[in-house]
C-alpha cells in the first residue's frame, strides 16, 4: 500500500496568514512541493492586480481615476467585479464593493474580447476586500489542483487566514473562538470551500450597511471560495442564511451564536 | 460539495449557557525548523553559521524611534554562505497577536533585498495564555526535520480573518537590524 503524507506552507499574503498544502503519495513529495510554489505564483498575481493599496494595481488605477475614465482592466479583476456586480444586484446593492461611496458609479462592459471599468463619479472608490481573497484563494488552489490531477490519491488545499477552499482530502476544520481564544473541531470538508466573518460587537472587522442586531458571526460553505467569502458579508448584512443569493449559488450557511459556534 | 460537521459542537451550543462552555482547545500547526526555513530563504547556500550579535544602545534606540516598535539588542542571525561568500542573513524571530503566536523567519541579501517570509509554527491560545512565558516555551522546537511528514495532521482552522500585521511589523524590524548591522560593518 503506499504511504501518504502531507506538505503544508504557510506565509504572509493577501493581509493575513495564507497556508497551502498537498496530501500525496510519498513518491510525489518533490513534485507537490513544486506545486505548491505555482499555487504561491497564482495567489501573488491576483493579489497585485486586486489591492486597494497598491497606486498600479487595477482597483488602485480606478480609485486615482478621474471622472468618465474607462480603464483596461485584467481578466481576474474583471471576474470579481462581474461576480460583485451581480451579488449587488441580487441584494438590493447591499452588497457593495465602493461601500458606500457610488454603488453604481461603476461598471464592467466589454470592448472587443477586453473588460473596460468605467467611472462614473469622481468620489466613488472600490475596495474588493469583501470577495478577492476568495477568489484568490480560488486560484491558488486550482493552479495547485491542476498540477496535482494525475497524482493519484492526492488532496490539497489553500488557506486564506479563515477562507479555504479543499479537494481530494477530509480537511478537519477547526472554528476560531473570536472572543476567548482558541479553536474548536467544528466541520471535515473534504470538496469544496468554507469562509466565516465576525462582525459582532468587539471584532475586528466592520461592515457597512449592516443593521445593528443582524447575522453577526457567519460561516459559509460554497462550491468555490470566491462565493462562500463574499456570502458571508451577505448573510451578515441581510440576517438571511436563506438569502436567494446564497440558495442559488448551493451555499450553506451558519450564523453563530454570540457565546461561539452553534 | 462535501462537508459534515462534527455534531459535538453543536451540542455543547444547545445545551450550554455560555458561562458553561469548556474552554476552546489550543490550535498549532508546526509548518518548517529554522534549519528548513534558512534553506527556503537562501536555498543556493552551502552553509549556515549562527552567531549572535549585539545592536549599540545608541543605534537600537535610534531604530526603534525611526520604525515606531521595540526593538532588543541581541539578535541571532543565521549567516548564508556559499564557499567563503556571504550571501545574506536569515533571522527567526516570533511575534504576538491577541491569541495568537507566530514564528517566522525573515531575511535578507548582502544587497539588502528581502527574501520570502516563511511562517515556521501557528499557534492559537484560549485566553491570554498567550502571554504567559509557559505556553510560549511549550512549542520551541518542535518541528520535525523531515519534507513531507506521514499522517493525517492537516487540521485547518476558520474564522475572521486574522491579521497579519504584527508578522508584517516583525519583518519590517528584521530588515532594519539587518541593515542596521550591515551598516555597521559587522555582517561578514
Amino acid at each position: 500500500m503506499t504511504a501518504f503524507g502531507f506538505i503544508r506552507r504557510a506565509r504572509p499574503a493577501l493581509g493575513t496568514l495564507v497556508e497551502i498544502g498537498a496530501r500525496v503519495p510519498a513518491p510525489a513529495a518533490r513534485e507537490a512541493a513544486a506545486a505548491l510554489e505555482e499555487a504561491w505564483d497564482a495567489l501573488a498575481a491576483v493579489e497585485r492586480e486586486l489591492s486597494a493599496f497598491d497606486p498600479e494595481s487595477d482597483v488602485g488605477r480606478f480609485n486615482a481615476a478621474p471622472e468618465g475614465e474607462a480603464l483596461a482592466i485584467a481578466d481576474h479583476t474583471a471576474a470579481v467585479l462581474r461576480a460583485a456586480a451581480d451579488l449587488a444586484r441580487e441584494t438590493g446593492w447591499l452588497f457593495d464593493v465602493s461601500q458606500g461611496t457610488g454603488a453604481g458609479a461603476w461598471s464592467v462592459a466589454d470592448a472587443g474580447g477586453a473588460a473596460l471599468l468605467h467611472k462614473r463619479s469622481a468620489s466613488v472608490r472600490l475596495d474588493l476586500g469583501g470577495i478577492a481573497k476568495g477568489y484568490a484563494v480560488d486560484r491558488a488552489f486550482e493552479a495547485l489542483a491542476a498540477r496535482l490531477d494525475h497524482v493519484d490519491g492526492a488532496g490539497c488545499w489553500v488557506n486564506a487566514g479563515g477562507d479555504l477552499r479543499v479537494a481530494g482530502v477530509e480537511l478537519p476544520v477547526f472554528l476560531r473562538d473570536e472572543r476567548g481564544g482558541g479553536a474548536r473541531p467544528w466541520m471535515v470538508l473534504s470538496d469544496g470551500a468554507l469562509a466565516t466573518s465576525d462582525y459582532g460587537p468587539g471584532a475586528r472587522a466592520r461592515l457597512a450597511g449592516a443593521p445593528e442586531g443582524r447575522g453577526r458571526h457567519v460561516s459559509v460553505a460554497a462550491p468555490r471560495c470566491m462565493w462562500s467569502d463574499a456570502l458571508t458579508k451577505v448573510v451578515a448584512i441581510t440576517g438571511r442564511v436563506d438569502h436567494p443569493a446564497v440558495v442559488l449559488r448551493r451555499a450553506v450557511a451558519w450564523v453563530h451564536a454570540e457565546a461561539g459556534p452553534c | 460539495m462535501t462537508w459534515r460537521r462534527i455534531p459535538v459542537s453543536v451540542s455543547w451550543a444547545l445545551v450550554a449557557p455560555a458561562a458553561a462552555l469548556p474552554a476552546a482547545p489550543a490550535f498549532a500547526v508546526e509548518y518548517l525548523t529554522a534549519e528548513q526555513a534558512q534553506a527556503a530563504l537562501f536555498p543556493e547556500a552551502q552553509s549556515f553559521e549562527v552567531r549572535e550579535f549585539t545592536l549599540a544602545e545608541p543605534a537600537r534606540q535610534s531604530l526603534q524611534a525611526r520604525l515606531g516598535l521595540p526593538v532588543r539588542s541581541r539578535w541571532v542571525l543565521r549567516l548564508a554562505r556559499r564557499g567563503d561568500e556571504l550571501l545574506g542573513a536569515a533571522v527567526v524571530d516570533d511575534v504576538i497577536g491577541k491569541f495568537d503566536r507566530i514564528t517566522f523567519a525573515a531575511g535578507a541579501g548582502t544587497d539588502g533585498a528581502l527574501r520570502q517570509v516563511e511562517i515556521l509554527a501557528y499557534r492559537e491560545s484560549h485566553g491570554q495564555e498567550v502571554r504567559l512565558k509557559k505556553w510560549r516555551e511549550q512549542f520551541a522546537g518542535k518541528a520535525d526535520g523531515s519534507p513531507l511528514r506521514v499522517g493525517d495532521d492537516i487540521a485547518n482552522i476558520s474564522g475572521a480573518t486574522l491579521s497579519c500585521q504584527h508578522v508584517t511589523d516583525g519583518v519590517r524590524r528584521i530588515a532594519a537590524v539587518l541593515a542596521a548591522l550591515r551598516g555597521s560593518g559587522a555582517l561578514r
